[in-house]
């Protein structure tokens, strides 16, 4: 028999989601009866269809995912390798802990003035993106590491595994659902905050380039445009990293079998 | 062979382990016997190297397995990549499966992951692999919970087939069980 997942609303419900906000938001800007304040969703389709022929649009969509995407798994990869330091020396685990503390707390405009000062805009988006994954990812898999059951490593001990060994049937599956939260939330805020940093710093052709255009023309079916355009690249790119890391807790599921 | 030597091992100034000295040749089997919260598991990580001793000493063999009080399998492996994890040598699919269903273990079982086995099952997955293990000393801390009544005589016979030659360590509540092993007591 198969149980029900509660948590999980399902593909009706959240159609039926869907399809109200969207009436709501027609029935809102039909009432405010102005586009540039509120434009409607039909004309956002539109546009949208209007922009995806475009040659320019999938460079501009190429060039903002490239950066965004390279941020965020350097953040990933470099916030678990700095998360196994700590658990392996506590000093540097002392060092790592208030790093990533102090990234976490100091806004992410102090940030983008920062990096602006230093370098110009081109990358600006890779390195915020990173620096708002990094504390995500780091505390995640600090506490994935913490969390190793002591009694499944004496085991490992006691049969003499070999560190791949320990790391793959041991470390590596305490640590993916922590990793996977960490994915979850840490994608969207690599486009919320890469995006941010396209938008003032401007790079060019870029998405944030095209949304500051959207404000200068007053063009709100633009900037609604680009937003769908940010939203669904959001929540491809978490579903296509949560699908790779599926893939390897299911491979590690026949690791020598 | 394995020797205690006076070994003594406190938890945080309690004392666990007081003055303990036996020993167990290859092929010979020792039955830590005991009321609850006496150290039999504490010997029995001194033994398997997992704690060390505060005074006293102890030899034992550089390869060793055990059957610990909990089951400590690896829940997404199936029960062949666990036994493979703890061979330390290589062994064909064929041949673990072939010792799994000695111990009533059928291959549709032995090939999900023990998650997903009952806890007699698991047990019997942990059993193998400690026997499978070719250790000169083995551990054996209540290998028998929760095996069924109707499997219990094909298993204790598998394990007294397994154990030739090698050391063992046995704690088990059960006297009637313990007895079969025709042990050395050491009552701690």
């Amino acid at each position: 028999m198969k149980v029900k997942d509660k948590k999980r609303p399902g593909v009706a419900p959240t159609l039926v989601s869907v399809v109200v906000v969207l009436v709501i938001w027609q029935i809102a800007a039909l009432i405010v009866g102005q586009d540039i304040i509120l434009v409607a969703p039909v004309q956002v389709v539109t546009t949208l269809i209007a922009l995806i022929p475009q040659a320019s649009f999938w460079a501009t969509v190429g060039a903002s995912l490239q950066r965004i995407v390279v941020g965020f798994l350097l953040a990933f990869f470099l916030g678990s390798f700095a998360a196994w330091l700590a658990s392996v020396n506590r000093w540097l685990g002392a060092f790592m802990s208030t790093t990533m503390r102090l990234i976490r707390s100091i806004p992410v405009v102090s940030f983008i003035i920062l990096l602006l000062i230093w370098a110009n805009s081109t990358y600006l988006s890779l390195w915020v993106s990173f620096l708002m994954v990094v504390p995500v990812v780091f505390s995640n898999a600090e506490e994935g590491f913490a969390n190793r059951d002591i009694k499944l490593v004496q085991m490992s001990q006691v049969f003499g595994f070999s560190a791949g060994q320990r790391w793959w049937a041991i470390t590596v599956p305490t640590l993916m659902p922590y990793l996977i939260a960490a994915t979850r939330v840490g994608f969207g805020l690599a486009w919320k905050a890469g995006i941010s940093a396209e938008v003032i710093g401007m790079p060019r052709g870029s998405i944030g380039e095209r949304l500051y255009q959207a404000k200068i023309y007053l063009s709100t079916a633009d900037l609604f445009a680009w937003t769908a355009v940010i939203v669904a690249l959001s929540y491809l790119c978490e579903k296509l990293a949560l699908w790779g890391l599926r893939g390897v807790q299911t491979g590690l599921g026949r690791y020598a079998s | 062979m394995i020797q205690f030597r006076n070994v003594s091992f406190a938890y945080t100034g309690v004392p666990v382990v007081d003055d303990l000295t036996f020993e167990c040749a290859d092929g010979g089997v020792v039955w830590l016997a005991g009321d609850n919260g006496t150290g039999k598991s504490t010997t029995v990580h001194l033994a398997l190297r997992l704690l060390n001793p505060d005074r006293g000493q102890i030899e034992a063999p550089p390869v060793i397995s055990a059957v610990f009080q909990e089951d400590r399998l690896c829940e997404h492996l199936t029960a062949v990549a666990n036994i493979r994890l703890g061979l330390g040598h290589k062994a064909t699919n064929r041949e673990i499966l072939a010792e799994l269903e000695r111990v009533g273990l059928a291959e549709i079982e032995a090939r999900r992951p023990v998650g997903q086995l009952s806890g007699g099952q698991r047990r019997r997955v942990a059993l193998v692999r400690a026997l499978l293990r070719p250790a000169g000393l083995t551990c054996l801390d209540e290998p028998y919970t929760g095996i069924d009544e109707a499997s219990l005589d094909q298993v204790i016979a598998y394990t007294q087939e397994r154990i030739t030659g090698r050391s063992v360590i046995l704690v088990c509540h059960d006297t009637d069980i313990a007895e079969r092993f025709n042990p050395y007591v050491v009552r701690i």
